[in-house]
Protein backbone atom coordinates (compact mmCIF):
# COMPACT_ATOMS: atom_id res chain seq x y z
CA UNK A 1 0.00 0.00 0.00
CA UNK A 2 2.90 2.44 1.02
CA UNK A 3 4.61 1.67 -2.13
CA UNK A 4 1.18 2.19 -4.10
CA UNK A 5 0.88 6.00 -2.14
CA UNK A 6 4.91 6.92 -2.80
CA UNK A 7 4.21 6.26 -6.67
CA UNK A 8 0.60 8.04 -6.84
CA UNK A 9 2.48 10.90 -5.04
CA UNK A 10 5.76 11.05 -7.60
CA UNK A 11 3.06 10.94 -10.57
CA UNK A 12 1.10 13.83 -8.73
CA UNK A 13 4.25 16.01 -8.32
CA UNK A 14 5.32 15.69 -11.63
CA UNK A 15 1.45 16.35 -12.98
CA UNK A 16 1.40 19.19 -11.02
CA UNK A 17 4.04 20.89 -8.23
CA UNK A 18 7.06 19.90 -10.47
CA UNK A 19 5.41 20.43 -13.90
CA UNK A 20 7.28 20.52 -16.68
CA UNK A 21 6.07 23.70 -18.16
CA UNK A 22 5.16 25.70 -15.29
CA UNK A 23 7.32 25.08 -12.77
CA UNK A 24 10.85 23.75 -14.82
CA UNK A 25 10.22 25.92 -17.64
CA UNK A 26 10.57 23.31 -20.24
CA UNK A 27 8.15 25.37 -23.03
CA UNK A 28 8.26 24.35 -25.92
CA UNK A 29 10.21 26.31 -28.70
CA UNK A 30 9.21 29.62 -30.09
CA UNK A 31 6.42 30.30 -26.99
CA UNK A 32 4.98 26.43 -28.47
CA UNK A 33 3.91 28.52 -32.02
CA UNK A 34 3.62 25.31 -33.92
CA UNK A 35 2.18 22.71 -31.24
CA UNK A 36 -0.75 24.82 -29.86
CA UNK A 37 -1.95 26.25 -33.27
CA UNK A 38 -4.41 23.48 -33.18
CA UNK A 39 -6.15 20.94 -30.85
CA UNK A 40 -5.43 18.26 -33.12
CA UNK A 41 -1.57 19.71 -32.90
CA UNK A 42 -1.51 19.69 -29.44
CA UNK A 43 -3.23 16.14 -29.20
CA UNK A 44 0.01 14.82 -31.38
CA UNK A 45 2.40 16.33 -29.65
CA UNK A 46 1.63 15.75 -26.33
CA UNK A 47 0.47 11.90 -27.35
CA UNK A 48 3.80 11.34 -29.04
CA UNK A 49 5.51 13.09 -26.37
CA UNK A 50 4.50 11.36 -23.68
CA UNK A 51 5.31 8.38 -25.26
CA UNK A 52 8.77 9.50 -26.29
CA UNK A 53 9.48 10.30 -22.80
CA UNK A 54 8.62 7.14 -21.19
CA UNK A 55 10.22 4.89 -23.65
CA UNK A 56 13.74 7.25 -23.17
CA UNK A 57 12.97 7.32 -19.80
CA UNK A 58 13.06 3.70 -19.40
CA UNK A 59 16.48 3.34 -21.72
CA UNK A 60 18.20 5.58 -19.35
CA UNK A 61 17.21 4.06 -16.60
CA UNK A 62 18.45 1.07 -18.03
CA UNK A 63 22.06 2.48 -19.18
CA UNK A 64 22.14 4.49 -15.78
CA UNK A 65 22.01 1.17 -14.06
CA UNK A 66 25.06 -0.05 -15.76
CA UNK A 67 27.29 2.91 -15.26
CA UNK A 68 25.72 4.83 -11.70
CA UNK A 69 28.54 3.27 -9.45
CA UNK A 70 31.82 4.42 -11.79
CA UNK A 71 33.20 7.69 -11.49
CA UNK A 72 32.65 9.88 -14.53
CA UNK A 73 28.52 8.08 -14.82
CA UNK A 74 27.63 12.01 -14.37
CA UNK A 75 30.27 13.40 -17.73
CA UNK A 76 28.92 10.39 -19.40
CA UNK A 77 25.13 10.45 -18.75
CA UNK A 78 24.22 13.55 -20.84
CA UNK A 79 26.36 12.02 -23.71
CA UNK A 80 24.84 8.82 -24.12
CA UNK A 81 21.09 10.07 -23.43
CA UNK A 82 21.51 12.32 -26.30
CA UNK A 83 22.70 9.38 -28.31
CA UNK A 84 19.46 7.58 -27.35
CA UNK A 85 17.29 10.21 -27.85
CA UNK A 86 18.83 10.41 -31.69
CA UNK A 87 18.85 6.75 -32.59
CA UNK A 88 15.48 7.08 -31.09
CA UNK A 89 14.47 9.66 -33.58
CA UNK A 90 16.15 8.16 -36.51
CA UNK A 91 13.71 5.05 -36.05
CA UNK A 92 10.91 7.79 -36.14
CA UNK A 93 11.36 9.21 -38.97
CA UNK A 94 11.90 5.70 -41.15
CA UNK A 95 8.87 4.64 -38.93
CA UNK A 96 6.44 7.77 -39.89
CA UNK A 97 6.20 7.25 -43.22
CA UNK A 98 4.83 4.04 -42.47
CA UNK A 99 2.14 4.96 -40.02
CA UNK A 100 -0.81 6.45 -42.23
CA UNK A 101 -1.87 9.77 -40.91
CA UNK A 102 0.52 10.55 -38.58
CA UNK A 103 1.13 13.84 -38.01
CA UNK A 104 -1.07 15.03 -40.55
CA UNK A 105 0.04 17.69 -43.00
CA UNK A 106 3.11 18.35 -41.11
CA UNK A 107 6.61 18.20 -41.95
CA UNK A 108 7.80 14.52 -40.37
CA UNK A 109 11.82 15.71 -39.96
CA UNK A 110 10.61 19.00 -38.07
CA UNK A 111 8.03 16.96 -36.05
CA UNK A 112 10.68 14.74 -34.89
CA UNK A 113 13.05 17.50 -33.85
CA UNK A 114 10.40 19.13 -31.73
CA UNK A 115 9.39 16.48 -29.90
CA UNK A 116 12.84 14.42 -29.67
CA UNK A 117 15.01 17.18 -28.96
CA UNK A 118 13.58 19.34 -26.17
CA UNK A 119 13.88 19.74 -22.75
CA UNK A 120 11.38 17.29 -21.58
CA UNK A 121 12.95 14.55 -22.82
CA UNK A 122 16.24 14.32 -22.21
CA UNK A 123 15.29 16.81 -18.66
CA UNK A 124 12.94 14.02 -16.99
CA UNK A 125 15.92 10.87 -18.03
CA UNK A 126 18.37 13.09 -15.93
CA UNK A 127 15.44 14.14 -13.31
CA UNK A 128 15.15 10.29 -12.74
CA UNK A 129 18.21 9.45 -12.52
CA UNK A 130 19.84 12.37 -10.34
CA UNK A 131 16.64 11.50 -7.83
CA UNK A 132 17.61 7.80 -7.92
CA UNK A 133 14.51 6.71 -8.99
CA UNK A 134 13.30 2.50 -9.41
CA UNK A 135 11.68 1.52 -12.80
CA UNK A 136 8.42 1.80 -11.21
CA UNK A 137 9.07 5.38 -10.15
CA UNK A 138 10.79 6.46 -13.58
CA UNK A 139 7.85 4.99 -14.92
CA UNK A 140 5.42 7.37 -12.66
CA UNK A 141 7.45 10.05 -13.53
CA UNK A 142 7.91 10.07 -17.30
CA UNK A 143 4.25 9.46 -17.49
CA UNK A 144 3.27 12.94 -14.72
CA UNK A 145 5.57 14.60 -17.29
CA UNK A 146 4.01 14.08 -20.21
CA UNK A 147 0.53 14.30 -18.86
CA UNK A 148 1.55 17.79 -17.25
CA UNK A 149 2.70 18.89 -20.47
CA UNK A 150 -0.48 18.12 -22.26
CA UNK A 151 -2.73 19.98 -19.61
CA UNK A 152 0.40 22.84 -20.09
CA UNK A 153 -0.06 23.18 -23.78
CA UNK A 154 -3.56 22.75 -23.57
CA UNK A 155 -3.46 26.39 -20.86
CA UNK A 156 -1.13 28.06 -23.57
CA UNK A 157 -3.41 27.24 -25.78
CA UNK A 158 -6.56 28.34 -24.00
CA UNK A 159 -4.41 31.47 -23.53
CA UNK A 160 -4.19 32.52 -26.58
CA UNK A 161 -7.06 31.98 -27.83
CA UNK A 162 -8.20 34.18 -25.39
CA UNK A 163 -5.79 36.79 -25.96
CA UNK A 164 -6.14 36.84 -29.67
CA UNK A 165 -9.92 38.11 -28.56
CA UNK A 166 -8.79 41.00 -25.83
CA UNK A 167 -7.03 44.12 -26.95
CA UNK A 168 -3.57 43.61 -25.69
CA UNK A 169 -1.69 46.84 -26.08
CA UNK A 170 0.57 46.43 -29.18
CA UNK A 171 3.63 45.99 -26.99
CA UNK A 172 2.77 42.84 -25.00
CA UNK A 173 1.16 40.90 -27.94
CA UNK A 174 2.29 37.63 -28.11
CA UNK A 175 5.68 36.06 -26.56
CA UNK A 176 5.13 39.34 -23.75
CA UNK A 177 1.72 38.74 -22.47
CA UNK A 178 2.18 34.93 -22.47
CA UNK A 179 5.17 34.82 -20.00
CA UNK A 180 3.14 37.21 -17.78
CA UNK A 181 0.37 34.59 -18.28
CA UNK A 182 2.75 31.40 -17.49
CA UNK A 183 4.12 33.58 -14.69
CA UNK A 184 1.03 33.96 -12.85
CA UNK A 185 -0.05 30.18 -13.34
CA UNK A 186 3.51 29.35 -12.36
CA UNK A 187 2.71 31.32 -9.51
CA UNK A 188 -0.77 29.51 -8.44
CA UNK A 189 0.68 26.22 -9.04
CA UNK A 190 3.54 27.04 -6.46
CA UNK A 191 0.50 27.05 -4.03
CA UNK A 192 1.22 23.07 -4.12
CA UNK A 193 4.68 22.99 -2.97
CA UNK A 194 5.25 24.75 0.91
CA UNK A 195 6.96 27.54 0.05
CA UNK A 196 7.40 31.06 1.02
CA UNK A 197 7.41 33.68 -1.26
CA UNK A 198 8.38 36.22 1.53
CA UNK A 199 10.99 36.21 4.55
CA UNK B 1 0.30 46.65 -58.90
CA UNK B 2 -0.30 46.38 -55.27
CA UNK B 3 1.24 49.08 -52.90
CA UNK B 4 4.36 48.45 -50.93
CA UNK B 5 3.86 47.70 -47.40
CA UNK B 6 6.14 49.92 -45.38
CA UNK B 7 8.91 48.32 -43.30
CA UNK B 8 8.55 47.32 -39.76
CA UNK B 9 12.05 47.92 -39.06
CA UNK B 10 14.73 50.03 -40.82
CA UNK B 11 16.46 48.66 -43.88
CA UNK B 12 20.27 47.31 -42.42
CA UNK B 13 22.50 50.14 -43.46
CA UNK B 14 26.38 49.03 -44.93
CA UNK B 15 27.58 46.14 -45.57
CA UNK B 16 24.47 43.33 -45.39
CA UNK B 17 26.49 40.57 -43.92
CA UNK B 18 27.43 42.41 -40.46
CA UNK B 19 23.96 44.92 -40.77
CA UNK B 20 22.14 41.73 -40.78
CA UNK B 21 23.76 40.25 -38.10
CA UNK B 22 23.68 43.05 -35.91
CA UNK B 23 20.09 43.38 -36.19
CA UNK B 24 19.90 39.28 -34.43
CA UNK B 25 21.63 41.14 -31.44
CA UNK B 26 18.99 43.60 -30.62
CA UNK B 27 16.15 42.93 -33.23
CA UNK B 28 15.75 38.95 -33.19
CA UNK B 29 16.85 38.12 -29.49
CA UNK B 30 16.37 34.72 -29.64
CA UNK B 31 14.78 34.80 -25.88
CA UNK B 32 12.87 38.13 -26.11
CA UNK B 33 11.20 38.12 -30.04
CA UNK B 34 11.18 34.26 -30.44
CA UNK B 35 10.91 32.23 -26.84
CA UNK B 36 13.48 30.26 -26.97
CA UNK B 37 15.89 29.14 -24.39
CA UNK B 38 13.17 29.75 -21.75
CA UNK B 39 13.93 27.79 -18.34
CA UNK B 40 17.64 28.23 -18.99
CA UNK B 41 17.15 32.58 -18.94
CA UNK B 42 13.89 32.35 -16.95
CA UNK B 43 14.46 29.44 -14.28
CA UNK B 44 18.23 29.15 -14.04
CA UNK B 45 19.30 32.73 -13.86
CA UNK B 46 18.94 33.54 -10.11
CA UNK B 47 22.87 34.65 -9.62
CA UNK B 48 25.36 36.48 -12.00
CA UNK B 49 27.30 33.58 -11.90
CA UNK B 50 24.63 30.71 -12.91
CA UNK B 51 23.83 33.50 -15.97
CA UNK B 52 28.03 34.00 -16.69
CA UNK B 53 28.06 29.67 -16.87
CA UNK B 54 24.52 29.37 -19.01
CA UNK B 55 25.53 32.20 -21.19
CA UNK B 56 29.19 30.11 -22.08
CA UNK B 57 27.43 27.19 -22.56
CA UNK B 58 25.18 28.81 -25.16
CA UNK B 59 28.15 30.08 -26.68
CA UNK B 60 30.17 26.83 -27.04
CA UNK B 61 26.82 24.84 -28.32
CA UNK B 62 24.71 27.20 -30.49
CA UNK B 63 28.62 28.81 -32.54
CA UNK B 64 29.89 25.04 -33.39
CA UNK B 65 25.57 24.14 -33.97
CA UNK B 66 25.37 26.65 -36.18
CA UNK B 67 28.54 26.40 -38.32
CA UNK B 68 27.98 22.25 -38.46
CA UNK B 69 24.48 23.33 -39.68
CA UNK B 70 25.98 25.79 -42.43
CA UNK B 71 28.63 23.16 -43.67
CA UNK B 72 25.29 20.58 -43.89
CA UNK B 73 23.35 22.94 -46.03
CA UNK B 74 20.27 21.80 -47.38
CA UNK B 75 20.77 18.39 -47.10
CA UNK B 76 18.32 15.80 -46.49
CA UNK B 77 16.83 14.27 -44.01
CA UNK B 78 17.24 17.67 -41.85
CA UNK B 79 16.87 15.88 -38.65
CA UNK B 80 20.31 14.22 -38.95
CA UNK B 81 22.00 18.09 -38.94
CA UNK B 82 20.16 18.40 -35.71
CA UNK B 83 21.06 14.89 -33.73
CA UNK B 84 24.94 15.82 -35.43
CA UNK B 85 24.63 19.63 -33.54
CA UNK B 86 22.99 18.15 -30.14
CA UNK B 87 25.55 15.17 -29.57
CA UNK B 88 28.79 17.51 -30.71
CA UNK B 89 27.06 20.16 -28.24
CA UNK B 90 26.78 17.49 -25.35
CA UNK B 91 30.16 16.38 -25.98
CA UNK B 92 31.55 20.16 -25.71
CA UNK B 93 29.76 20.62 -22.68
CA UNK B 94 30.89 17.84 -20.49
CA UNK B 95 34.65 18.82 -21.36
CA UNK B 96 33.50 22.27 -20.40
CA UNK B 97 32.49 21.25 -16.98
CA UNK B 98 35.62 19.73 -15.96
CA UNK B 99 37.28 23.21 -16.72
CA UNK B 100 34.47 25.24 -15.39
CA UNK B 101 33.14 22.79 -11.87
CA UNK B 102 36.28 23.48 -9.66
CA UNK B 103 35.56 27.46 -10.29
CA UNK B 104 31.75 27.61 -10.01
CA UNK B 105 30.86 24.21 -7.81
CA UNK B 106 28.63 25.65 -5.93
CA UNK B 107 26.71 27.05 -9.36
CA UNK B 108 26.29 23.56 -10.41
CA UNK B 109 24.91 22.67 -7.64
CA UNK B 110 22.17 25.29 -8.26
CA UNK B 111 21.84 24.88 -11.95
CA UNK B 112 21.87 21.27 -11.58
CA UNK B 113 20.21 19.37 -14.78
CA UNK B 114 19.95 22.49 -16.97
CA UNK B 115 23.29 22.90 -18.12
CA UNK B 116 23.52 19.29 -19.72
CA UNK B 117 20.21 20.18 -21.21
CA UNK B 118 21.75 23.35 -22.85
CA UNK B 119 22.98 20.43 -25.76
CA UNK B 120 19.00 20.19 -27.01
CA UNK B 121 18.27 23.94 -25.97
CA UNK B 122 15.53 25.12 -28.68
CA UNK B 123 17.75 28.04 -29.77
CA UNK B 124 20.19 25.20 -31.29
CA UNK B 125 17.85 23.48 -32.44
CA UNK B 126 16.04 26.28 -34.64
CA UNK B 127 19.00 27.93 -36.00
CA UNK B 128 21.24 25.03 -36.68
CA UNK B 129 18.92 23.68 -39.30
CA UNK B 130 18.09 27.33 -41.03
CA UNK B 131 21.72 27.49 -40.62
CA UNK B 132 22.07 25.48 -43.76
CA UNK B 133 21.21 28.76 -45.97
CA UNK B 134 24.33 30.65 -44.98
CA UNK B 135 27.69 30.62 -45.45
CA UNK B 136 29.73 29.81 -42.54
CA UNK B 137 31.15 32.81 -42.05
CA UNK B 138 27.96 34.14 -41.77
CA UNK B 139 26.70 31.72 -39.59
CA UNK B 140 29.52 32.23 -37.79
CA UNK B 141 28.50 35.91 -37.11
CA UNK B 142 25.20 35.41 -36.44
CA UNK B 143 25.62 32.56 -33.80
CA UNK B 144 27.95 35.20 -31.72
CA UNK B 145 25.57 37.93 -31.90
CA UNK B 146 22.74 35.60 -30.71
CA UNK B 147 24.77 34.70 -28.21
CA UNK B 148 25.72 37.76 -27.13
CA UNK B 149 21.93 38.52 -27.31
CA UNK B 150 21.07 35.52 -24.75
CA UNK B 151 23.82 36.97 -22.24
CA UNK B 152 22.46 39.87 -22.21
CA UNK B 153 18.99 39.08 -21.19
CA UNK B 154 20.48 36.50 -18.72
CA UNK B 155 22.72 38.76 -17.03
CA UNK B 156 20.00 41.26 -16.57
CA UNK B 157 17.81 38.99 -15.49
CA UNK B 158 20.36 37.50 -13.12
CA UNK B 159 21.74 41.05 -12.26
CA UNK B 160 17.94 42.45 -10.71
CA UNK B 161 16.62 38.89 -9.14
CA UNK B 162 20.28 38.24 -6.97
CA UNK B 163 19.60 41.36 -5.72
CA UNK B 164 15.35 41.26 -4.67
CA UNK B 165 16.45 37.19 -3.66
CA UNK B 166 19.57 37.03 -2.21
CA UNK B 167 20.77 41.29 -1.50
CA UNK B 168 23.96 40.40 -3.27
CA UNK B 169 26.10 41.04 -6.37
CA UNK B 170 27.92 38.39 -7.71
CA UNK B 171 27.51 36.20 -4.49
CA UNK B 172 28.66 39.53 -2.50
CA UNK B 173 26.72 40.53 0.03
CA UNK B 174 25.18 44.22 -0.55
CA UNK B 175 21.98 44.62 1.39
CA UNK B 176 20.41 43.43 4.04
CA UNK B 177 16.81 44.25 3.84
CA UNK B 178 15.66 44.66 -0.07
CA UNK B 179 15.04 41.13 -0.49
CA UNK B 180 12.52 38.14 -1.32
CA UNK B 181 12.78 34.64 -2.01
CA UNK B 182 9.87 34.41 -4.48
CA UNK B 183 12.61 36.45 -6.63
CA UNK B 184 14.11 33.68 -7.35
CA UNK B 185 11.09 31.38 -8.30
CA UNK B 186 10.59 30.45 -11.55
CA UNK B 187 7.31 32.25 -11.92
CA UNK B 188 9.41 35.64 -11.19
CA UNK B 189 11.90 34.53 -14.31
CA UNK B 190 8.46 34.22 -16.69
CA UNK B 191 7.26 37.54 -15.39
CA UNK B 192 10.19 39.55 -15.66
CA UNK B 193 10.96 38.13 -19.41
CA UNK B 194 7.57 39.07 -20.45
CA UNK B 195 8.50 42.73 -19.43
CA UNK B 196 11.84 42.75 -20.57
CA UNK B 197 10.28 41.73 -24.04
CA UNK B 198 7.45 44.36 -24.21
CA UNK B 199 10.36 47.13 -23.13
CA UNK B 200 12.46 45.74 -26.05
CA UNK B 201 10.01 46.21 -28.58
CA UNK B 202 9.10 49.57 -27.30
CA UNK B 203 12.75 50.56 -27.99
CA UNK B 204 13.08 48.88 -31.35
CA UNK B 205 9.73 50.76 -32.29
CA UNK B 206 11.14 54.12 -30.96
CA UNK B 207 13.84 53.60 -32.72
CA UNK B 208 12.22 52.54 -36.06
CA UNK B 209 9.93 55.77 -35.68
CA UNK B 210 12.68 58.21 -35.32
CA UNK B 211 14.86 56.76 -38.41
CA UNK B 212 11.93 56.53 -40.32
CA UNK B 213 11.31 60.69 -39.64
CA UNK B 214 14.60 61.10 -40.59
CA UNK B 215 14.29 59.19 -43.51
CA UNK B 216 10.91 61.52 -44.48
CA UNK B 217 12.63 64.45 -43.39
CA UNK B 218 16.19 63.86 -45.58
CA UNK B 219 13.12 63.08 -48.73
CA UNK B 220 11.70 66.46 -48.17
CA UNK B 221 14.63 68.04 -48.08
CA UNK B 222 15.68 66.60 -51.36
CA UNK B 223 12.24 67.36 -53.46
CA UNK B 224 12.67 70.92 -52.17
CA UNK B 225 16.38 71.57 -53.02
CA UNK B 226 15.25 69.86 -56.20
CA UNK B 227 12.21 72.41 -56.79
CA UNK B 228 14.06 75.11 -56.32
CA UNK B 229 16.73 74.10 -58.82
CA UNK B 230 14.14 73.98 -61.39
Amino acid sequence: MSIIKGIFIIFVTALVSENAVMMKGFLPGAGGREETSSLGNIRYYSITMTAVTLISSVLGWAFNSLIKHYAYASFIRPVVFTVIISLLSLAAVFLADKVKGWGGRMDKNDMCRCIFFNCLVLGTMLYSCEENYTLLQTVMTALGAGIGYMAALLVIWEGKRRFALMNVPKLFKGIPVLMLYLGLISLALMGFSNFGLLH
Amino acid sequence: MPEKKERKFPKPQGSRVSARSIRRLFICNPVLYLGLALPFAAVTCTRLQAAAVISIAMAVTLIPSMLIGSLFGKKEPRIVCTIVCCIVSAVILQLLRIYLYNKFKSIFDIIWIYYPLMAVNSALTYYSPRAGKMTPGRALLSSVCLSIGFAAVCFICAFIREILAFGSIWGVKVSERLYTQGAASPFFGFIMIGFLAALSRGIVRLAAASARGRRKKKQAGGQESGAAAV
